[in-house]
């Protein structure tokens, strides 16, 4: 028997989150998330009607502006991302005996076992589900079902918007040869365009030739991987308990900067998110990783791991500040500005047990931080900040 | 060098030496075992440099001298000899000949020189303590300490010796185990607080029978012990140990006590569906009741019931089940008194009507509980 998983995604999920929290943005077409329109960040998501002047997420905010200026560009909340992502999550879970958010707006569902309850096909499950996602979160997904991972993800990919497409076990090859290589997982726009100049653009064309043909081209490895793929062969493990790999927050300075002191301050902003966040999910890092570009695109990432782990800001601060004075020292000697600056936690473990000798301070410090974390819980984040930080607010 | 011993003797030297010689190792010589031939018998000795250990069994030695040889090769040949008398003959630094029955083997060793100088280590005023009590220290104590890398003090069981007694002291910062066995006077009276690693105790618990008196003696970085045939040195870990009295609880007013069978039977099966990570569990304490229930999302759930002896206030609280089941390992009597503050303050756990002089005693700290 075949697995028969669904990936569920969620369409435009960081345009439509914020379309609900903001009543005014409900009927703006053109729609770009992610930034201001003067602010230098990226694209996080575009409506439907901006992504046909050819606005997609990941893009430059600059640029978005330029493909379409009519459109209204907007900086949404984390927080409210997250919340609709678990109210969605919610709903999966009524539905599924297994459900592992892939990110905020995407999930796959495990539907192994219900063989008897659905012989057949899934189609009737998808449409409860997508209906009952829309009713209760008003956001819209659109979903695939396949024997394994890949088969799904392409699945919903070619239904969106709002769609609901299946391929069933024994149908992915004739499902696929319709796609284009750039469909496929692990062939970004760069290995894409590499093999169109060798005449490879279509899956159809890597089925018909053989394992040995195709590795003359693009080499034995590239070869076996994209071979399989072509076929339709993909995961159909969903980890349960797996913890993430990272928690980070970066921003693309709306100026670049050269004063260490106005640095300093938004590295203690980021780091004071990614601190809450690791607290709020339950988890610990080991690892602090800062990240800066300079104004030539020279990007620069260094890493300090910490003797224990932790999830307090004032610890993953320090540790951040020492690796910002090394990597600062480089910005100087270029004579550069900083043009984005990013911090990162990493070798994240749970933070569930509680230490027989935890140093004095170290307590303090974690209760004063849970105190805080109450007050941000009913208040929101930005109710409670290092005096540091609390001073007139600049136009971005 | 020239001898005639026993396979059972050689054997049981051998066994007691080979799990002091590393299986890896950049330093080839640490491989091999050394082999000495003198008057009193033989003396074999292996090492990895944190624990050495040697041992004397008695031979027919006809010409003193010393190799060492390849510890694994040697403990091999000798397994699968008959059972007869083995004869051992140097030839030249690095050669010897073993021959029994019919067999003859060459072997290829190293010189004695290259095998590094055991710690030295004076036994004039040694503390002397009987095997029996070394032994049940360490095997309700050692379990506790900690594996990870972060802190290495607790990678070290601390041994406390006083006039009147000697105790030891594991933790891994989670959970923690104490015992105190009182000792009869007898060799010095001199106090001292020592961090051994718990590979070395394993040795020790292991070479010296419990009848054996054993002499204990420091240098400044090295703890030895010694029977009339065994040495065993180990490095010491340097303090200080972190003030573990401290965290002992001594307001915990909710005391419950329990059958360990049945209480470990149900943590057993309680820790089936707790998560693979947290390992948590929740324990609900009320009337004369224990309700132990695990909830893990995308797993599935368990609840059961015990009857223990409980009147306190009703008390929630969660644990990593792991530790708490490795603890009802070493409790030594059939029931279990378990002692409670709060769900975030330690909770201890100690043996109920145990008939010997020692005192044992465990805390673990509690799991937040997630509703």
């Amino acid at each position: 028997m075949s697995a028969r998983l669904m990936h569920v995604d969620l369409d435009a999920f960081f345009v439509e989150v914020c379309r609900q929290r903001n009543p005014e943005l409900r009927d703006v077409e053109l729609l770009v998330v992610g930034g201001r329109r003067e602010g230098r960040g990226v694209v996080q998501s575009a409506s439907y009607g901006a992504r046909r002047y050819g606005v997609h997420a990941g893009m430059p905010i600059g640029e978005a502006v330029r493909l379409c200026p009519a459109a209204t560009f907007f900086r949404g909340e984390f927080i409210h991302y997250r919340e609709a992502s678990r109210a969605v999550q919610a709903v999966l879970e009524r539905h599924a005996p297994v459900v592992v958010m892939a990110s905020l707006d995407e999930a796959y569902l495990d539907f192994g076992g219900t063989e008897g309850l659905w012989p057949v096909s899934l189609l009737p499950v998808a449409e409860t589900i997508r209906d009952d996602v829309q009713r209760t979160s008003g956001l819209d997904c659109s979903i695939g079902i396949g024997p394994n991972r890949m088969i799904a993800k392409l699945a919903s990919d070619a239904a969106k918007p709002r769609g609901l497409m299946e391929v069933r076990a024994g149908w992915e090859e004739g499902f696929l040869a319709g796609l284009p290589l750039k469909a496929l997982p692990g062939v970004g726009p760069k290995t894409a365009a590499r093999w169109a100049e060798l005449g490879l653009s279509d899956v159809h064309q890597v089925q018909a030739m053989s394992v040995e043909a195709l590795a003359r081209l693009i080499g034995d490895d590239d070869a076996r991987a994209l071979k399989l793929r072509a076929h339709g062969h993909g995961g159909t493990t969903l980890s349960r308990d797996r913890l993430p790999r990272s928690v980070s927050r970066e921003t693309t300075l709306s100026r670049d900067l050269r004063d260490p002191a106005e640095l300093d301050r938004i590295l203690a902003l980021l780091t004071a998110r990614v601190a809450g966040q690791l607290r709020d999910e339950g988890l610990v890092a080991r690892t602090v990783a800062l990240k800066l570009r300079h104004d030539d695109f020279h990007t620069v990432t260094r890493r300090h791991t910490l003797p224990d782990a932790t999830d307090l800001d004032a610890e993953l601060l320090s540790a951040a500040r020492a690796l910002f004075r090394n990597a600062f020292d480089d910005v100087r000697r270029r004579d550069r500005g900083v043009r984005l600056i990013g911090i990162a936690a990493t070798n994240l473990g749970l933070s569930a047990e509680p230490d027989l000798f935890e140093p004095p301070a170290r307590t303090r410090l974690r209760r004063l931080t849970s105190a805080v974390d109450e007050v941000r819980a009913r208040f929101g984040f930005d109710a409670m900040k290092p005096a540091q930080l609390v001073r007139p607010r600049k136009p971005e | 060098m020239k001898f005639t011993i026993t396979r059972e003797q050689l054997q049981e030297g051998l066994s007691a030496v080979a799990a002091s010689v590393p299986s890896k190792t950049t330093l080839p010589v640490l491989s091999n075992i050394l082999v000495e031939a003198t008057r009193d018998g033989i003396r074999l000795s292996g090492t990895d440099l944190d624990i050495a250990v040697s041992t004397t069994v008695p031979a027919q030695v006809d010409q003193d001298g010393a190799i060492t040889l390849p510890a694994r090769k040697l403990v091999e040949i000798v397994r699968e000899l008959p059972t007869a008398a083995i004869r051992i003959t140097g030839s030249g630094e690095q050669r010897v000949t073993i021959e029994c029955g019919r067999s003859k083997f060459k072997l290829l060793g190293l010189p004695r020189e290259e095998f590094p100088a055991f710690p030295a280590v004076k036994f004039d005023g040694a503390w002397r303590t009987r095997s029996s009590d070394l032994q049940k220290l360490i095997g309700h104590v050692a379990f506790a300490a900690s594996t990870e890398e972060s802190r290495p003090i607790l990678n070290g069981v601390l041994w406390e010796l006083r006039p009147d007694r000697m105790r030891m002291v594991a933790t891994n910062g989670h959970r923690l185990a104490r015992m105190d066995v009182p000792t009869a006077a007898g060799g010095s009276t001199a106090q001292a607080d020592l961090i051994v690693p718990p590979k070395a105790l394993d040795q020790i618990r292991r070479l010296f029978d419990a009848d054996e008196e054993v002499e204990i003696a420091r240098s400044e970085n090295h703890l030895g012990f010694r029977s009339a045939t065994t040495q065993v040195f180990t490095r010491l870990i340097e303090g200080p140990y972190p003030n573990y009295e401290q965290v002992i609880p001594r307001e915990n007013d909710k005391t419950v006590t329990a059958d360990k069978g049945a209480l470990t039977s149900a943590l057993r099966r309680m820790s089936i569906v707790a998560s693979d990570q947290t390992h948590r569990i929740r324990l609900a304490f009320a009337g004369g009741a224990c309700k132990l229930s695990v909830q893990t999302p995308d797993l599935g759930e368990a609840q059961e019931e015990l009857t223990v002896s409980y009147d306190g206030d009703p008390l929630e609280i969660g644990f990593n089940a792991t530790y708490l089941l490795e603890i009802m390992k070493f409790i030594p009597t059939d029931e279990v008194r378990m002692t409670f503050k709060a769900p975030e303050r330690a909770a201890t756990c100690e043996p109920v009507g145990w008939n010997d002089p020692a005192s044992f005693l465990t805390l673990v700290m509690p799991l937040r509980l997630v509703d």
